[in-house]
Parts: C-alpha cells; structure tokens; sequence
C-alpha cells in the first residue's frame, strides 16, 4: 500500500490531501517522528533560530522548504523520490551536496522522512520571519556606495608642498606632500650610472653596455635622463619588455597543460601583436577595444607593414586557458572554460574578481551571480578560430576579383552550341566498329578528321567523345564508366533509368523523413552561417564558373570552397543550434576538409575520439571523390543531443569542399543516390531516353538550360571540365576560367592566427551554486550592473570598459604601471580593486593619473614617461642620509610613502636576457614562433616534445616557447609565474634554489664561457683592465680599487688552482660576476 | 600568487630548499603525525581485485551489467562489457580479518597496521583532472599540492632539504609535475621530484672539477657582495640573497649524503627487496627505503610514484591480470617492509602512510580482459601516525560500483591528512585572487572512524 493511502480516511482524494491541513494523524506523526528528527539532524544550520541558512535554505518551517534554497524547493510534497532534501539525505551526489554532512542518516531515519514526503509533508509550523545575519544582505547599490573603486575617477589638483622646488612632474607634488605630512624627506638623485641602468632594464629589460654609458655621457656634466628615456621607449626592445608583463595577465602559454601538453596553435602572433601594440604606443583604449571585440570592428586596424588584420589578433588571449582532451561532461568543461575566461577578463581589465560571483554573489564586491552569468552569455555566442593572416591583404584582393569574374564566364557560352551532336557522331563511329567486331573499337585519328570536317564540327571534340565511348567499360553508375558501358551493351539503359528514378525517390523519401537544417539556396548564405577567411562562397542562384580543378561550373544553391581555387582557406560555421537528432547528414563533395559539430564550444574533440567519436570528420574521412556523397555525423553525436552545438566545416588550404545541403535525422540514413550528370540524363522527364538520340537531346536541352541559368550545372560542369565542348565554343569560357585560377595561383602560402569570432548570439543561464546541472534563470548579455549594466554586443561591452565613465579600465591600466616602475602598486593588489584588495596609497596620485591617462588619449608611453622622469623615481635606493633610521621605522618601514627608490631583483627574463647581453650572445631578432624548451633530463612527461638549444638560440626570453607541462626551471626558479590565472604582481621569492641555479645550471655556466672568450679574444688588455671592463659590463660600475684587487686576486688564485688555465680562471670571473648582487638588483 | 611546481624537477627540488628559512610552525593542535608518505598509485588499482571482496561479482560473472547493477554512469572507454568477478583469491587476514587478496602476500602480514577505507569516491573519470582532484583538492591545473599545504601549515623540520619531496619511480602521472605545485602558494612550499640516482635534482652537483675552486669563488661573491650590502644600505632582500648562498651550498652535501645507502646493513636492504627479482620491486624499494630515511631527516611530505614498465600503470583498460600482477609485485614487499622497519624504528606511529590512486575501477570488464575507470566508490587504506589500526571502514554496493555506506570523497582525506598533522582544515587558507583559499575548498569532513 501506498503510505500516503494508509493516513488517509477512507475516500478522500489524493490531490485534495496534500493541498488540505494536516489532519490530526498526521500532525502526531509530524510531532512524534519528524519533528524531533529535523531538530536534532537539521535545524543546527537550517533555522532562523540558530541564525544559519546554509545553502539559503531553511527547514524551520513549511514556507522554509517550499521556498527552499539556492537550488530550489527542498521538498515536493507527495513524491520523496523528487525531493531534494531526500536525494542530500541519501548523499546521491545528485545537484545537492550530502547531509548531514558529518554523519549519514540511519536509514530507518531516511524512511522516515520519505514516508512523510510521500504522505504530502503535512507541517504544521507557523513561517518563522528571518532576522538578523539571514535578512538577505547583497545590495548591490549599497556595495557599491560603501567602496571606493566603484566612485567616478575624481580631479584632483597637485598639492602645494614645502619644497616647491623638488617636484618635477605633477607626480612628484603629490609623493612629497605625503612624505612631508609623515616628517619625511626624500632621497637624493641616484646617480646617472645607476639611474640609467634603472632605466634600462625597466624600460627595455636589458642592461646598459658600457658604450651605452659612454654615448649618453653618464660620468660628465652633459648627461641628460630625458633624452635616455625617449631613445628607450622608441627602441624596438620596450615592447618585448613590456608585452611580458602583459603576458602575465592574460596567462599565455603555448599549450594546454593536463595530460598531453597539446598545442595552441600560432599563440606567438599574439605575443608579436602585443610587442607591436606597445611599440608603436596604441590608445589603451583600443588595445582594450581589440581584446575583447576586435574581430567586430567594422574597420579593423591594419598592420603598418603588411597591412593584415591587427586588431583580430588580439582576441587569441580568450584562449590561452588549459584545456582538457576527454572531459566525460562538456558542459562542466565549458563552465570551468568559461570561469577562467572571465577570470582574467574582470581582474585584467578591470581589477575585479568578477570569477567569484560564480556560485553565489559575491561575498564582498558588488557582483552578483547575475552579473557574472550575464558575461557568459558572450562567451557562449562565440566561436574559436583560425583566422586568416593575410599579408598585403593579397587573399582578399584576389578573392574580391575572382567573385567579380565568375559571373562573367557563363554568358560566354552560346546556348546554341550542340553538344549532341558530336556525341551522336562519335556514338555512331564507335558503335559501328562494335557491331563489326573490330578488337579495337577507338576510331583511327583520319576516320575522326574526316567525319569532323563532313559534319563540320570540331575535330578535338569529337575525338574526345570517341575516347570516352571507346575506353575500357567500367562502372556504368559513374559519369565516366556509363559512357563506355552503354555504348558496348545499350540494353543497360532502361535498368539504370530505373536505378536513377528509384535512387531519386529513395532521396525524396529521406528527405521527407528527416528535417532539412540548411539547403543554401539563396543568393547569399542563410541566416546566422558565418565564415572566416575568402575560402566559403554561396555558389548563389544560378551556375557559375569556379577556378578550382576538375569542376569548372558550380551549381546553384550550395556554399563551396571550391569556387575560387584550392589556395583559398577559411572555415564555415552554421548557427548554433540544440542539437536536435543524434545523426546529422551533409551531402558534399569534398577533400582534404574537416568537418565536425562544435558542441558548448568545446575544441579539443579532436584528441578524444572515445568520446568524441563521429563527431568529427577528418580531411581524409570527408574524401567523397568527384561525385556528392552523404558524410554523416554521429556516433557519439547522441551524447550531445539537447545541447548547443554548431557545425564546422575547415578548408585550411590545399582541399576544397561543396555543400548542398544539411539534414538532422533520427535514424533514417542517406540512400546512395546516382551522380548527377547521370540523374539528369536518365532520370529527368517522364520516359527513360530510348537510345542514343534521346541522350543527344537530353544533352542539348540540359545544355540550354543551364546556359540559361536555370538548373544545377551537372551537364555544363561535366561537359566543359571534360573538355567535350568545341574548341571554339569553349575558348573564352576557358580564358576567364583560367584568369580566374590565375589570381590565386601566387597565393602564399596560408598563415593563420587563433582568434575569436560572432557566433549566434546566446545568452547565459545562472548555474545555481555553481553547479551548470543545476539551471537557473536566463540573463541577457550585459555587464556589470554597478557599472551600469547595458545589455549591448560583444563590442559594446568594450565600449563600456573603457569609456570615460568606467571607473577602473583607467585606474587599473596606471597603476599596473606604476606597479612596474616602483615594484608597488599605488593598489598594492594590481589585479583586485575590490574590497579583499588594498586600498590605494595615494588615492588622489591614482586619479590624477588615471584621469590624465584618459585625457590623453590613452597613451601608455606618455604615461611612463612622466613616471620616468620624475623626481621620485630618480631618487637614490638609500633615504636620505639625514633621515633618522628610527622614524623611518615608524612611518614608512616598506617605503610605501616612496622616501627612496626601491631595490629591486631582477626579473626572471631579466637575469637570463641579461646574461645573453653580458655574454655577448643575445640575439636581437624579433617576432615569429617561439624557441622550443630546453629540455634537461630531469623534465619528462607525456606530451614532451623534442628539447631546444640550451641558451634558447640566444633569443630574448619572450621568444622562448611556454609549454605549460614543461616551464623552464630556470625561470620559474626566479618567479616567472605559471600561466593559469591573471597575475599583475609576480611572487618575489628570495630562496637558496636562486643560488643554486646560478651557480650549477649548465646554462649560466655555458654564457660565463662564452662571456670570457668573446672578452679574452678582443684586443688584449691587462687583467687588470679587463677585469674592470668585465665589471662594469656585469653591474654597470666602474669599479673601485677594493673590488678590482679583489676580483684580480680571485682570478691569480683561480688560475693557480687551474695548473695555470688562464681561460678557465676567466670563465670562473665570468661566472662569479653572474653572481654578484650588483649583477642581479637593480638600485 | 601562482608560483609554479612544474619546473622540470631539477627546479621544483631547489625551489623549494628555501624550506629551511620557514622552519616549524605550531600546529593548530597535538600532532598526531609529523611526516606524511603517500604511496600514490597512478591510474586506479581495481578496488575489487585488492581489498574489496565482492562475492556478488562471481555469481553474476559474464552477465550484462545493465541488467544486473542497472544503469550505469558514462564511463570514459564508452565500451562496457560484461561484469567481471575478482581476478585473485580473497582470503581474511590478521586479527582485523582485513579481506586482502592474493596480489598482497607481503602487505597481508601487516594487516594489522592497515586502515581501509572502501568506500572513497572521487568527482572525475578522468586522469588528469582525477589526479589534479587527489592531489589538490581541485580538478584544475595549478592549484597547490597536499604536501604544499602541509608544508605552508607546519614549516619544516630540515634545513637542508625541501619539506615536500616526490620519490619519482619513473611515471609522472598524468597531467605532469603540477600534481606536486605549489599553485598560489609560495615557491618554497612545491615537490621536489627526486630521481633513484646519485644527483637526484638539477643543479645540486657543483661543475667545478674541485670543491676548492667553488668555495674559492664563492669566498670573493662574499667579499664582492659584502660592499653592495654596504651601499644598499643593509637591504634586507639583498643580505638574504647573500645568506642563501651558504644555504645553498650546505644544500649540495645534504643531498648526496640522503642517497648514499652505505650505511644501511644488507639485512635491510633485502627486507625492502633491494635484491628482488624483478626489477621494479628494486626500484620501489629504493624509493621505500629513502623515504624511510626522509622521515629520519624531517621532510614533512614525502610521496612515490610508480615505476614504469608495469602495463601503462594501475590502468588496465585491458591485461588486467597481468597489469595488476606486474603492479602488486613491484609494490607490495617494499611497502610491507616500510610499515615494519618504520615500526622497528619508532617511527610509525609519528608517520602517516596513505596508499591511494586516483580513482578505482568497474567492477564490469571494459572489453574483456580489462576494466575502465570507476570515481563512485574505491578502496584507499591508511596506516601509522593516528590511524586506527585494523579498521574497516565504509562499504560499496554488492558489486563494488558505489559507495553506499560512509561515502567519502577526497576532500575527506585531506582534511583528515591535515587533521593528523594538526592542522585544522577550514583554518589552514592562504588569501589568492580575493578569497581564502583552502585545501579542501569549501569541503571537507574528518574521516573520524579512520581516526584513533
């Protein structure tokens, strides 16, 4: 019996039951057994009384559990097996976390709670009204008022200060003002030595050669720090500095970590973009603009040289996330994908831990799970690419001529011209020596000239027919085979008309079982398809030339990447969609191109054919030949049914493919159908042709049709691609044919970058807790609503970023600038602005920055230039020397006030670029793919991949390749972060693994060789003196006499120890100068 | 801060010698254990052909598992076959009557010592993302390893050696060296992978051709460096970059002196199964003994990974039989003989040993011969510092698919980990990227019957 029947009184209905109060049985058993079971297992932490509301539910009282908690009602009266205070009691995993936590329910106790959930959870407690801590607190207007990042960037004026006379930016006023009020005084100028290696590597990364020095005076009178810092900033070297700090933020690396290390590909364009931008001092706006939407400018930027795609490239950064080959579930994937995104777009762009509003508002900032499910929706519309990278713009323009020439070529054709009847000639030549019984039915070359010339038609025409109908018989279902065939046994024709006729309706059945996704017969492509690069083309309403081999007509109503030439490349992608059936059927003629479903933007499928099996055609799998076929997808398609997936389809050079049309079914497959030219000829009109006059005239007739434009091009492709046209029919047919191939045929070679691209546009769900199988309500696309909240694109969302209204783009921007000149933030915490950071030091120093930045169009070298020639930074690393020690102590023991300069570490691609420099053996050349690793013995692993040269081809470290399973030790020994999340401020670790990398990493140890014999082989010089040039080449000193008499007596006792090897005494002088702290701080 | 562990192990190992400026921290309460040794099983050991006894599996043996168990959960191969009874001979053993099968003749004579849990579950079927899960608590790349956290919450107990060290058999599990990291928390704190060999780190051996020569240079470094410490006015980084260079050469005896095994007897030696046949057995013993010798210098955390050659790991897809074979062999005298020589030593009871994979494995085969991954319920045991020896706790369902009773999940074990060293789990955080972040996230529950 049912339990609930059992409590019943006779009679009554079910419905009524559970809508009616509790009679007095039930109440006594709420009383007896429920109640005290919630008491003692639940109310501790689900209670107004006991002031919790874990998981925001509460089960104090009916209202509590009807309402129920962040992921919904707990309780479906009637039905335990429903309720998810059933399914956390029996710790299902299922959507709820167990509980009790600590200690599973009896299961007497678990029958108990079933029972009277099943009974209607009759319950008889009043609503208790939540107080206290478990009022609902997130506000997001208040958050937001209580904090100082979200206030508009205010104006403030330069403070006026005791010496007037030290400032020498406005900067300067507002750092003196504070150390005045805190009885400080600054330090006095570093001198030009050290100022100028300051410089140096901060602005540039590597240290001043002594010619450096030399040129810009620095031990006379004439030294100017301005013009050293406008050669810095303008040399090339500043972005390849600069881009690394960036790098940081948006965790670049060039593979995807976890099990097999696979590769992002051409991640490096990205970092090139990034050197270019700095370099050439790109608006900040902009630089933000293209990172989030720069493949939705209407007028992208160009590259100055090649004129390519610029602002495309920036785009790549949404991708360096890790990445997994075999996720069980894509859409945790994606949601974990999507985490990471928004992680780096909220701290990098704004400093805000947006990611944090993923399972709940946010505990702090005023962010809300809203908010942040609303910046998925952007994601979720759009799509990873490999774009085209094209230099002088040289596809485009091809591409633009090409599609201007194809419709020039069909109206050349005569629709008169009979292509019948050199057929009929050629057919009755043939057939005549069938019927003789000559062993070699091809007609001798004078009989053709002689029938030609009677019949006055072309002589090259016939003579090709005669050899299609005389060649070795085969298959008579292809295009070429049935010709043959035919011509030796004409009673096979009423059986393959009635093939064809037959091959037709099981088509026509098909397509009436199963539901057409597109058909591509418009003159553009259908709604929401989209393509990258100028490989796709609609074929459009009517046949037209196409430049590719084999096929030189195309046919109406399809998309090919066939129509311009092979060389082309681009990718097609339809609309997402849900994926409706577990097959989906495409009928194309293709090769060498992939096609696969991209479902929840998952892009790894490709290394996982366990579960991803069928859901991807490879280049070969779609090898149809030169007829259409049926590819199909499926497989472990069916996994997939239900959710939002979209069709690829990647033509990325030396292939080409033509798609007719797409079809989802539920199980009824794709019959075979008969090749075109074939269909028409046998299967067209009411009767199969007779005999080969009919065949003659359904030539001719098909032949003016599609001259017309009216039909699907089979006879006119397959006539003229087999050359069975007149000579002079076919001539200027020919010309633009070949015009056409021309203008691809100096294509370079295809280059592609990885960026993002529109999808269908979709908004997101929130994910209750966290959880995405725990769906929510839909939020538009927006963004933050503190920052008002636009619903807008992709590109509007930059435009919000970085208006002048946005309180953060700017304020994060300068002191992430700051932060690198001064090794500390004016926000200490460079990537969180929120409540859990720290607040600013100089708050009016901030805006005053932030808002001069805006004003000045966003100019980052403008910005570190007033940095750098300020009065604070050239200030000496040591206080002033009448500075009591003690109230230093006291009011600025971390020189947050900027008393003096800061001493700080080189940074990891300092030490090792700088070594390069030392040593003489750094290579300047920039851009294109990275180094590969170093691998030493030590570092192995799946996914390895063939080691590098040890001192990385003497390339500066941006150069070096980031694989994430196999980081360079060296650098990482020096804090060069991994690359995971955002991080604008690295650790500084001070730590004996430093010292030991620099003492017995062969690396160092190769540079301190080929440091001391690209010195020992110059001009020979005393010890004495090389040792002084070797110092200040190291440190940027001249040295004093103690250092030189030491360092000259280090290099006796060494050489003595050696049995006299004076060039490995050298190579121990080189090392030990690696070493020196002079080598590796800059003061 | 996200410092990283996947340095090749040369980088990880120095990284972390910086261990020695941290020096001990008070637990939060008594120390139940000092040093951890997790005997990491890469791949999955099949539960129910180890620990598990599940008669059930003989009865129903070659029939459809739909049919019997019900529906079944995605599994990765996607190739599910029939279910597959244990493969070994169960047998009870020890006063704790701990059901061990046959694959463990040596860890069966210890049972007694051994903790077992069935009934741990994990959330991923996946490698990487399970072995990320085990070993950090999350199933993202990055984040900071156990022995991370128990060397950020305690410190360490050696100068001269980092407190978390991974005795590498010869497999980096999946997902690669960022199952040891440090992920946001400070370098020091991430695994040193140490290999079986004479220079078991980068850059621990001096390329001087003599110990003058070095001490020569770094003599006038101390000289040079001592007027730099003079200009900068005392800076502190500056004088502790000095300090770290005799640290760092002290580090370069220490390490040698961890692997020369001359002073162990032979008797030793051979109770670990240094003079094994097979050779994996030799190369898990040396990893055994040295870390025997770990646990006598201090290191906090010390976890093996498996040696290569055994069939792809614990992970037999196929060729179960002989997998798990190959498997058992190369581990089960080496462990046996660390639970009894650390006992002999006095040193079991202060060291925490946790035998564990990944995830289990299904109790139906995967084709024929093998078995796919299974995250429901699986068998991990637990032995030593504050362990309740002989225990039995937790129970599957009648196949050994999920668990039913007491369900655990990894999050449990670290917080009962780091419980045992003394470290409450929810206060143990480290503030990165605006939260506290936690070992155990926002999870976590003391195993409290594995706990004496």
């Amino acid at each position: 019996m049912h339990p609930l029947v059992r409590f019943l009184p006779g009679g009554l209905l079910l419905a009524t039951a559970l809508a009616a109060p509790p009679t007095p049985e039930q109440t006594e058993f709420f009383e007896t057994k429920v109640r005290p079971l919630l008491a003692g297992q639940c109310l501790d932490c689900h209670s107004v009384a006991a002031g919790k509301q874990k998981g925001g539910l509460l089960l104090d009282s009916k209202a509590g559990w009807e309402t129920g908690g962040d992921s919904g009602p707990a309780i479906v009266p009637g039905q335990a097996a429903k309720s998810l205070l059933i399914s956390a009691v029996k710790r299902s995993g299922e959507r709820v976390e167990a509980m009790p936590p600590k200690k599973a329910l009896s299961a007497e106790e678990i029958a108990l709670l079933e029972q009277w959930i099943d009974m209607g959870a009759p319950d008889p407690r009043p609503k208790v009204e939540a107080t206290g801590a478990l009022v609902k607190t997130f506000d997001i207007s208040k958050r937001k008022a209580g904090h100082w990042c979200w206030q508009p960037v205010s104006r403030p004026v330069p403070p006026t200060v005791r010496h007037a006379d030290w400032p020498r930016q406005p900067i300067d006023s507002f750092i003196l003002h504070r150390l005045e009020s805190a009885g400080l005084r600054p330090a006095p100028p570093a001198d030009p030595r050290t100022l100028t290696r300051r410089l140096y590597l901060d602005v540039t990364g590597l240290p001043p050669s002594p010619a450096d020095f030399a040129r810009h005076g620095v031990d006379g009178p004439g030294f100017d720090a301005a013009k050293v810092v406008d050669e810095l900033l303008a040399s090339p070297r500043f972005g390849e500095k600069w881009a690394r700090h960036w790098m940081d933020l948006v965790r670049y690396a060039e593979t995807c970590g976890h099990e097999f290390d696979y590769e992002i590909p051409n991640a490096w364009r990205y970092r090139d973009y990034l050197i270019r931008a700095l370099n050439l001092d790109l608006p900040y706006d902009v630089f933000v603009r293209e990172h989030i939407a720069g493949d939705l400018l209407a007028e992208p930027r160009r590259h100055l040289v090649d004129q390519s795609n610029e602002s495309v490239l920036a785009t790549g950064f949404w991708y360096f996330h890790e990445a997994v080959h075999a996720p069980t579930d894509v859409r945790l994937d994606e949601a974990e994908r999507m985490n990471n995104q928004i992680d780096v777009f909220g701290k990098t762009f704004q400093g805000l831990t947006i990611a944090c509003a993923r399972c709940h508002d946010h505990k702090f900032d005023a962010i809300s799970t809203a908010d942040y499910y609303a910046l998925t929706g952007y994601l979720r519309g759009t799509c990873r690419t490999d774009s085209v990278v094209d230099p002088g713009r040289q596809r485009e323009i091809a591409a633009r001529a090409q599609l201007a020439l194809r419709a020039q070529a069909i109206p050349v054709l005569s629709r008169k011209a009979s292509p019948g009847n050199a057929f009929l000639a050629a057919h009755d030549l043939v057939r005549a020596r069938i019927e003789t019984g000559e062993a070699q039915v091809q007609p001798d070359a004078d009989v053709i000239a002689k029938t030609a010339a009677e019949r006055e038609m072309d002589a090259d025409q016939l003579a090709a027919w005669c050899r299609l109908l005389a060649a070795e018989p085969s298959e008579p279902r292809t295009p070429a085979g049935f010709w043959s065939s035919w011509v030796r046994k004409p009673e096979i024709l009423p059986g393959l008309a009635s093939e064809a006729r037959n091959a037709r309706q099981s088509l026509a059945r098909f397509r009436q079982e199963t539901e057409l996704f597109a058909d591509f017969s418009g003159s553009s492509l259908p709604t929401g398809w989209t393509t990258t690069g100028q490989a796709w083309q609609p074929s459009g309403p009517q046949p037209g030339a196409a430049f590719s081999s084999g096929h030189p007509v195309s046919s109406p109503g399809m998309v090919s990447s066939a129509l311009l030439g092979e060389a082309h490349v681009g990718t097609l992608r339809s609309p997402t969609f849900p994926t409706p059936t577990p097959q989906i059927h495409i009928r194309m003629r293709s090769d060498q191109v992939l096609a696969r479903v991209v479902t929840a933007n998952y892009h790894m499928a490709a290394f996982s054919r366990l579960l991803f099996g069928g859901t991807i055609r490879s280049k070969d799998e779609t090898a149809t030949g030169d007829t259409f076929r049926w590819i199909s997808l499926e497989g472990d398609l069916r996994k997939y049914v239900g959710q939002n997936s979209y069709l690829e389809f990647v033509d990325s050079g030396n292939g080409h493919a033509t798609i007719d049309e797409i079809r989802f079914s539920n199980g009824p497959r794709p019959p075979a159908e008969f090749p075109a030219l074939l269909d028409r000829l046998l299967a067209d009109g009411g009767a199969a042709p007779a005999g080969a006059s009919d065949l003659a005239g359904r030539l001719d007739a098909l032949w003016q049709e599609e001259v017309e434009g009216r039909g699907d091009a089979a006879v006119l492709d397959w006539l003229l691609g087999q050359e069975l046209v007149p000579g002079t029919e076919a001539k200027d047919f020919r010309a633009v044919v070949a015009q056409g191939a021309t203008l691809a045929a100096k294509l370079p070679a295809p280059q592609f970058a990885l960026t993002m691209a529109q999808g269908t546009p979709e908004n997101g769900f929130i994910s209750i807790r966290g959880s995405h199988l725990n769906r929510g309500a839909e939020v538009p696309n927006r963004y933050l609503e503190a920052l008002g909240g636009e619903r807008g694109t992709r590109l509007d969302l930059a435009g919000q970023i970085v208006s002048t209204g946005n309180p953060l783009a700017a304020r994060v921007m300068v002191n992430r600038l700051w932060h690198h000149l001064f090794d500390r933030g004016l926000v200490r915490t460079v990537d969180d602005f929120g409540v859990l950071g720290e607040t600013p030091s100089h708050p009016e120093l901030l805006d005053w920055l932030a808002r001069d930045f805006m004003e000045h169009g966003w100019s980052v070298k403008r910005s570190l230039r007033q940095m750098l020639l300020s009065a604070t930074y050239a200030q000496a690393s040591t206080a002033h020397p009448e500075l009591d020690s003690k109230v230093i102590a006291r009011v600025d023991p971390a020189n947050v006030l900027l008393h003096r300069a800061p001493v700080r570490r080189l940074t990891a691609e300092e030490i090792r670029d700088a070594i390069l420099a030392v040593s003489g053996r750094l290579d300047p050349t920039a851009f294109g793919p990275a180094v590969p690793t170093y691998r030493s013995a030590f570092m192995t692993g799946r996914g390895a991949r063939p080691s590098g040269p040890l001192d990385g081809a003497g390339r500066r470290t941006v150069y070096l390749s980031v694989y994430r399973n196999f980081l360079n030790p060296m650098l990482l020994a020096f804090d060069m972060p991994n690359p995971f999340g955002p991080k604008g401020r690295r650790g500084t670790s001070n730590v004996p693994a430093q010292a030991l990398t620099l003492l017995n990493d062969p690396f160092v140890l190769e540079q301190a060789a080929y440091w001391a014999s690209h010195e020992t082989s110059a001009p020979s010089l005393a010890p004495g003196e090389r040792l002084a040039v070797m110092l200040e080449r190291a440190t940027g000193d001249l040295p004093e006499a103690r250092e030189l008499n030491r360092l000259q007596a280090f290099w006796q006792a060494q050489t003595a120890a050696c049995q006299g090897d004076a060039q490995r005494a050298w190579t121990d002088v080189a090392h030990l100068l690696f070493n020196t702290k002079d080598f590796l701080y800059i003061r | 801060m996200l410092r990283h562990c996947a340095l090749g192990f040369g980088g990880v190992a120095l990284q972390a010698l910086q261990q020695a400026a941290a020096g001990p921290v008070a637990p939060h309460f008594p120390a139940r254990a000092r040093h951890v040794i997790f005997l990491y099983m890469d791949g999955g050991p099949s539960q129910v052909d180890t620990f598990d006894y599940k008669p059930a599996l003989a009865k129903y043996d070659g029939q459809d598992p739909r049919q019997v168990i019900g529906a079944l959960a995605p599994t990765q191969f996607d190739n599910v076959g029939k279910l597959l009874k244990n493969q070994w001979e169960f047998k009870q053993h020890g006063q704790a009557g701990h059901w061990i099968s046959s694959l463990f003749p040596h860890l069966s004579t210890v049972a007694d010592e051994l903790a077992v849990v069935k009934s741990m579950t994990s959330r991923f079927p996946e490698h990487t993302s399970a072995n990320y899960f085990l070993h950090t608590g999350s199933g993202l790349q990055g984040r900071p390893s156990m022995g991370a956290w128990a060397g950020y919450g305690l410190g360490s107990e050696n100068d001269n050696l980092p407190g978390f060290i991974v005795l590498n058999g010869g497999l980096i599990p999946p997902g690669g060296l960022d199952c040891f990291g440090s992920g946001f928390l400070p370098a020091t704190y991430q695994g040193s992978i140490f290999l079986p060999k004479p220079e078991p780190i980068a850059n621990i051996q001096p390329l001087e051709p003599s110990k003058a020569l070095q001490r020569n240079k770094l003599d006038a470094l101390r000289d040079l460096d001592a007027a730099t410490l003079e200009e900068s006015g005392h800076d502190r980084e500056i004088d502790a970059a000095i300090k770290n260079y005799e640290t760092a050469f002290r580090m370069q005896s220490a390490v040698p002196e961890l692997m020369d095994l001359r002073g162990e007897s032979e008797a030793v030696k051979t109770l670990y199964g240094m003079s094994a046949a097979y050779p994996n057995t030799r190369t898990f013993a040396l990893q055994c003994l040295i870390a025997r010798r770990l646990v006598e210098r201090g290191v906090r955390f010390i976890e093996l990974t498996c040696p290569n050659g055994n069939g792809d790991r614990w992970d037999q897809h196929g060729n179960l039989i002989e997998g798990h074979n190959k498997n058992c062999v190369t581990v089960d005298q080496p462990i046996a003989a660390l639970i009894t020589d650390l006992k002999r030593l006095g040193l079991l009871e202060t060291t925490l040993l946790v035998w564990a994979g990944e995830f289990g494995r299904t109790p139906f085969a995967q084709g024929t011969n093998g078995r796919d991954h299974n995250q429901f319920g699986f068998t991990i045991w637990m032995a030593g510092g504050g362990v309740k020896p002989g225990v039995s706790v937790g129970r599957t369902d009648d196949f050994g698919y999920k668990a039913v009773e007491d369900r655990f999940e990894i999050h449990d074990l670290h917080a009962t980990m780091l419980h045992l060293l003394g470290i409450e789990h929810t206060k143990s955080t480290f503030r990165f990227g605006g939260r506290d972040m936690r070992l155990t996230d926002v999870h976590g529950h003391l195993m409290h019957q594995v706990i004496a």
